[in-house]
């Protein structure tokens, strides 16, 4: 029997769980070196003893944790062997295979072998995996940037869903924001360097989870170690000038080590602030006189500041069990630049969402039964609106100090009746004098725009894992249940009391109830597993939500894999149905402002049920060399129940939320990959996807209303177009390179090239679908999302040259995003098709403001400008002199600014390890 | 050698960064001039194709707050509106509302003191105008927020001793918590049936007024029927007055109770005046004067239709409405020897 073929016996037989998303597996032999088998052998585990080998000298160590672990063998008559540094990932079967001599001093033979996914039957789930060494030594920052890196992610939608279908799962307990997750933050991140691992599961993935429809980022954290050790890096773009120092600066502190008594601890702070959070490769704008002009690079009022703080407690509880303890909190600060406040941004809206999570996690593993007891606090509190006061800086973007917003109190008191009446603090904004053009058009000032949004969402959750081991097969069943908490708050033209065009204020308060159990087991035969899982569902959103009539929505969820060996391949097949909630926010009411300032009031319905996924995929996994792998996946994924507005009666205009729409997603996906080594490695992930949506949203259906040929009304009952993150052609290619540490030439006694890293990570897609207006903007030009944005095109490098300071080690780095700094267009306009208005277009929104307008500007008003007076009467009057300011404030305004990617940006770090 | 050359780098290079900071984004320019257009006394301050009147001074002298008629609303409000001493732009206007709406408000008549202004406030119907104001008011406020202010007296009113006062002018403050000013009668003759009404305003007496409680005590000050203007010393004691169709400035000593003339511009009848720091000037038979101890000096263009002059804290700058051509009045700016 061939190596390989040895190989995947040991992985057949030692299987680990299905996508068991925080543990691993290590498996192996021990022989003698005449090839016998060593019965009886006790095998070690971090220090414990866990399993014995079988009569086939073989043992399986279940249930171990993602990371880096130690394992021992002893056997009477034989040497005690220890093979440190065996690294295990989450879902994946390690080999580690031992050879003894009997009553030799001669060193021991140990023959290891690392996990390899990709021939392992037993991985059935679509993985794409980041270490946290991965993520350090590439350029991303954060675990979402990480992830987004995977072939069929579009930012944080996956295979054609849209924001909000995916769940994070951390250390095996579910988070996620059920409350907006369709258009809101999580509210809590992962500092990197807390990380394991983090991978992206799109398909397969085990009946152990569920609040997902699309995919599945599952994250595992390290646990402390048994030696001290830590991390600080600072970077920032200050050394640069210009247009390259955007403002940005980052510091991190990680320390993790023993605290006695096999206690371990680990803790991170991670800050993070930029003076434009969100930058825009726009162009410069064509007037001198727009302030922008000398400074294009920098928004003002767009800064953003991010404070996350991890820890997390390891206590062994003596035998088989280990009680874990994690407290994170995050708090992200924004101010949001709005083009109408250009020219009195303090009125400009800001942004603080703040989340807190706690778990325990309590483990009792043995080699073939392992319980797990989680239980989580997630909460997580959102807040956007105008500021009481602006806040000042104190070093680059960080404020230090907490954002208090006009009307929060009274937002947090969910009084309706008090907030129907005008807002304490706030303005009625008027159109500024303070512009660059003087004239009253287009851009505010004075006030805000009187917005209140205030929601908290807290989640009480509890989950037991069970895992059973037998011969030829795993089993596994759990069950989980949340206790939800959602309060929400909403106010829009705060300045006015409620009335005419302005909506009444809205507040819910209620508590959700969801469950779920789930029973999955894992068959092993000959040259294939058969994997087979259930899972049940459950949600009520409980009394608190006025009109809810249904009570509890269920729903059953089947998922079947199937793999067997082919030659030097693995296929898998596997069909799966997955549902979610809905985001809660659609269950109740909501009066919001929209960029015309008019109040909107929207209805929710408390009725909505499951969101639903049934996708079937195949996938082929091949070595065609010992360093290269390569897997091809096609799938097609069937969305249904998905949230829409759709028709109450015949009003157009009149529209409840419904679980109608449905949508079809298909796509074959491509990554070939070669493992850094000998100075480099490769990844290539290339996707190529389609994603249609059918509709049966109100407006779509009446604008579809046809006469036929024999003269009948026909009225369609749903229209089909393309979902909006169908993202046709997406390759991602990210590439390593190392020199070793003598290389390079020697420069005053220092080999600069000497240990050099390079990582680069270039993206190149199709462009996002987007829909076509008239130029009026209230008649669509075709079907929605009917056109194509042009494609996009990064390019991001990270080079690290490692440093030595006394008895430390550390590195300094260049970061660079967007190398080329290519100016990637990521939203057009819906009625020209283009970042910028029309000329024409510009003409006739200038015409119309002047035509509002009129009026000479004296020379005492603050509306003057010098420079337009042309016959220096101290009067700017007649359209010779006033409309040339209006056209001008007209371009000014549309400039295209959030059109745009973000511009080419660079950091430079530096980073101590201890 | 290698290991000491690496931390030095490093040393220098943190010490560097730590010693730079961000690049600023761009911020809004200043706009607007801080002096008139076109410099020298006179100086024309206001440019306003609509009415701009009644100015006062604030107490530091640094500024003057007068009533402009807001051509760049709908609604064409008069707001006060706040510049600087020497002219220039205006810094602030402060409105009935934010933002244009269906009535037409008008503040006027500011009096200042200390941190607080006494004004009188109308409001009208936009788009159902009928003849006068519909609603009339009289209030003092914190300079800070003029509509955060407390209402002093409806207008109109009867007084204690049976008189009626449709309007209110020349309000002048004397301290803190007495003010004092012109009751008028407000008339709306037309001159045929189909013509347009004009606005006949009559001063009836001159009244003081202890607005310290929650309701004002009136008390009718002696000589002072048939008043043309009214304006009060700094000390609080002095108020200076004239009568219709009648060329003296009277002077009326409040802790004596004392009436005297203080001086006769022949000229013709005086209509508005100011005192500041032992200068008077006065609008008499349509031509603006300056009284310097006995020097009599005429100013500006005697064309001009002059009103409401006021002078400075200090007596060196006068600001006065003039009506030149148009229909319309602008403020002036006299730089005083």
């Amino acid at each position: 029997m061939s190596p390989r073929s040895w190989l995947l016996l040991c992985a057949l037989f030692g299987a680990a769980p299905l996508a068991a998303q925080t543990n691993g597996a290590i498996t192996g032999h021990v022989r003698q070196r005449t090839g016998q088998a060593v019965s009886g052998a006790e095998i070690g585990f971090d220090g414990r003893w866990v399993a014995r080998t079988d009569s086939s000298g073989f043992y399986r160590i279940r249930e171990a944790r993602s990371g880096w672990h130690s394992v021992t063998v002893r056997a009477i008559g034989f040497d005690t062997m220890r093979r440190d540094s065996v690294l295990v990932r989450a879902g994946q079967v390690t080999v580690v295979n031992f050879t003894l001599d009997v009553y030799t001093i001669e060193q021991p033979i140990v023959v290891e072998a690392y996990a390899d996914s990709i021939l392992d039957p037993t991985m059935v789930a679509t993985v794409q995996r980041i270490s946290g060494d991965e993520l350090r030594r590439f350029p991303v920052t954060t675990l979402e940037e990480a992830v987004s890196l995977s072939a069929g992610a579009v930012g944080e939608s996956y295979r054609g869903g849209r924001l909000g279908q995916q769940a994070f799962v951390l250390d095996g307990l579910g988070v996620k924001n059920q409350l907006d997750a369709s258009t809101g933050p999580l509210g809590v991140r992962i500092p990197p360097d807390l990380l394991t691992e983090a991978s992206l599961v799109t398909n397969g993935f085990s009946a152990r989870y569920g609040q997902a429809i699309s995919g599945l980022v599952n994250v595992v954290t390290k646990d402390g170690g048994d030696r001290w050790t830590g991390r600080a890096a600072y970077e920032s773009d200050r050394l640069l000038s210009g247009s390259a120092d955007m403002g940005q600066d980052r510091a991190v502190l990680a320390v993790d080590g023993p605290l006695g008594r096999g206690i371990g601890v680990v803790a991170v702070l991670d800050l993070d602030g930029k003076l434009d959070a969100d930058p825009v490769n726009a162009p410069s704008p064509p007037e001198a006189r727009d302030p922008r002009n000398a400074s294009p690079a920098l928004l003002p009022h767009n800064s953003g500041e991010r404070y996350d703080a991890a820890a997390k407690l390891r206590i062994p509880l003596g035998g088989a069990q280990t009680l874990r303890l994690f407290a994170l909190r995050s708090v992200e600060q924004r101010l949001l630049y709005d083009p109408l406040y250009k020219y009195d941004p303090r009125n400009a809206p800001a942004r603080r969402v703040r989340g807190d999570l706690f778990s325990a996690h309590l483990q009792r593993a043995t080699n073939n039964f392992s319980a797990d007891l989680r239980a989580g606090y997630f909460a997580r509190e959102f807040l956007r609106g105008a500021l009481a006061e602006e806040p000042s800086y104190r070093i680059g973007a960080f404020t230090g100090r907490t954002f208090h917003f006009i009307g929060e109190e009274l937002a947090r008191s969910q009084d309706t009746a008090l907030a129907s009446a005008p807002i304490a603090g706030f303005a009625a904004p008027d159109l500024t004098d303070r512009s660059a053009w003087g004239v009253p058009a287009f851009f505010l000032g004075g006030g805000s725009r009187g917005d209140i949004a205030w929601n908290h969402f807290r989640e009480l959750r509890a989950q037991a894992d069970f895992s059973l081991g037998a011969t030829g097969a795993d089993f596994y069943f759990g069950a989980e249940i949340a206790r939800q908490r959602v309060r929400t708050f909403q106010r829009a033209l705060g300045y006015l009391p409620v009335g005419d065009s302005v909506p009444p204020p809205t507040a819910s308060s209620f508590t959700p109830t969801s469950g779920a159990a789930y029973f999955e087991s894992q068959l092993h035969g000959a040259d294939y597993v058969v994997t087979f899982g259930l899972r049940y569902d459950q949600f009520s959103p409980g009394s608190g939500v006025p009109g809810s009539t249904f009570g509890a929505r269920r729903s059953l969820n089947p998922r079947v894999g199937f793999s067997t060996v082919l030659k030097g391949a693995t296929f898998v097949a596997s069909w799966g149905r997955f549902s979610q909630a809905p985001d809660f926010q659609y269950l109740v009411d909501a009066a919001f402002d929209d960029t015309l300032r008019t109040g909107r009031f929207r209805r929710g319905n408390p009725n909505l049920g499951f969101e639903d996924a049934t996708q079937y995929e195949f996938s082929v996994r091949a070595r065609p060399s010992e360093q290269t792998t390569v897997r091809v996946s096609v799938f097609s994924k069937r969305l249904d129940g998905l949230v829409a507005s759709v028709p109450l009666g015949v009003d157009p205009d009149s529209t409840i939320f419904g679980n109608a729409d449905f949508g079809t997603v298909r796509g074959a996906e491509l990554i070939a990959e070669r493992p850094l080594r000998d100075g480099w490695g490769v990844r290539v992930g290339y996707t190529l996807q389609s994603a249609e949506a059918s509709a049966t949203d109100a407006y779509q259906l009446i604008r579809r209303i046809r006469i036929g040929p024999g003269g009948d009304t026909i009225n369609p009952a749903r229209v089909e177009f393309p979902l909006d993150y169908d993202r046709r052609h997406s390759l991602t290619v990210l590439g390593q390179a190392q020199v070793n540490d003598s290389a390079g030439p020697r420069v005053l006694g220092v080999r600069p090239f000497a240990g050099l890293e390079a990582a680069a990570i270039v993206r190149a897609s199709s462009g996002l679908p987007y829909t076509m207006t008239n130029a009026t903007g209230d008649t669509l030009i075709g079907l929605p999302n009917s056109y194509r944005l042009p494609m996009l095109m990064t390019v991001d490098l990270l080079l690290r040259r490692p440093l030595r300071l006394g008895r430390w080690q550390g590195s300094v780095y260049l970061d660079a995003r967007n190398l080329l700094n290519r100016r990637n267009i990521e939203a057009v306009r819906r009625e020209s098709g283009m970042p910028n208005l029309t000329t024409g277009a510009i003409d006739s929104l200038a015409e119309r403001a002047y035509a509002a307008h009129p009026e000479a500007i004296p020379y005492e008003s603050p509306r003057y400008r010098a420079f337009a007076d042309l016959d220096g009467n101290g009067l700017i009057e007649g359209r010779n002199e006033l409309f040339p300011l209006f056209l001008s404030a007209a371009r000014d305004y549309t400039q295209p600014l959030f059109s745009y990617g973000p511009p080419r940006l660079f950091r430079l770090g530096v980073e101590l390890v201890f | 050698m290698r290991t000491r050359s690496s931390t030095q780098v490093t040393v220098a290079l943190v010490a560097v960064v730590a010693a730079c900071s961000h690049t600023e984004p761009f911020r809004p320019g200043q706009g607007g001039a801080n002096e008139p257009l076109f410099p020298g006394s006179p100086a024309q301050l206001t440019f306003n194709p609509g009415e701009d009147l009644v100015p006062a001074w604030l107490p530091d002298g640094s500024a003057f707050i007068y009533t402009a008629e807001r051509g760049d609303r709908a609604d064409r409000d008069r707001c006060f509106a706040t510049m600087p001493a020497r002219g220039g732009s205006i810094t602030r206007y402060a409105c009935r509302t934010q933002v244009a709406d269906d009535s037409i408000n008008v503040f006027d008549e500011a009096a200042i003191r200390g941190d607080s202004i006494v004004y009188v406030r109308a409001s009208t119907e936009r788009f159902l105008q009928g003849l006068g104001p519909d609603r009339l008011e009289l209030v003092i406020a914190p300079l800070s927020d003029l509509n955060a202010g407390r209402l002093i007296q409806t207008l109109g009113f009867t007084t204690p001793w049976g008189t009626t006062y449709d309007a209110v002018s020349h309000v002048t403050r004397l301290d803190a918590n007495r003010i004092a000013f012109i009751g008028e009668r407000v008339t709306y003759p037309r001159g045929c049936s189909s013509c347009v009404p004009d606005t006949v305003r009559t001063g009836l007496e001159i009244v003081i007024a202890d607005i310290s409680g929650a309701t004002p005590a009136y008390t009718r000050m002696p000589d002072g029927d048939n008043p043309a203007s009214l304006t009060a010393a700094a000390n609080g004691d002095t108020i200076y007055f004239s009568l219709q169709s009648d060329s003296h400035v009277l002077r009326r000593t409040l802790s004596t109770a004392q009436t005297d003339t203080l001086l006769d511009l022949i000229a013709g009848p005086v209509i508005d005046l100011t005192v500041s720091s032992g200068r008077v000037s006065a609008v008499a038979g349509g031509s603006l004067y300056l009284v310097d101890g006995a020097a009599v000096t005429e100013l500006g263009d005697p064309s001009w239709l002059f009103e409401r002059p006021v002078l400075s804290p200090d007596g060196t700058r006068l600001i006065v409405t003039a009506r030149r051509t148009g229909p319309t009045a602008d403020l002036w700016l006299f730089e005083l020897p």
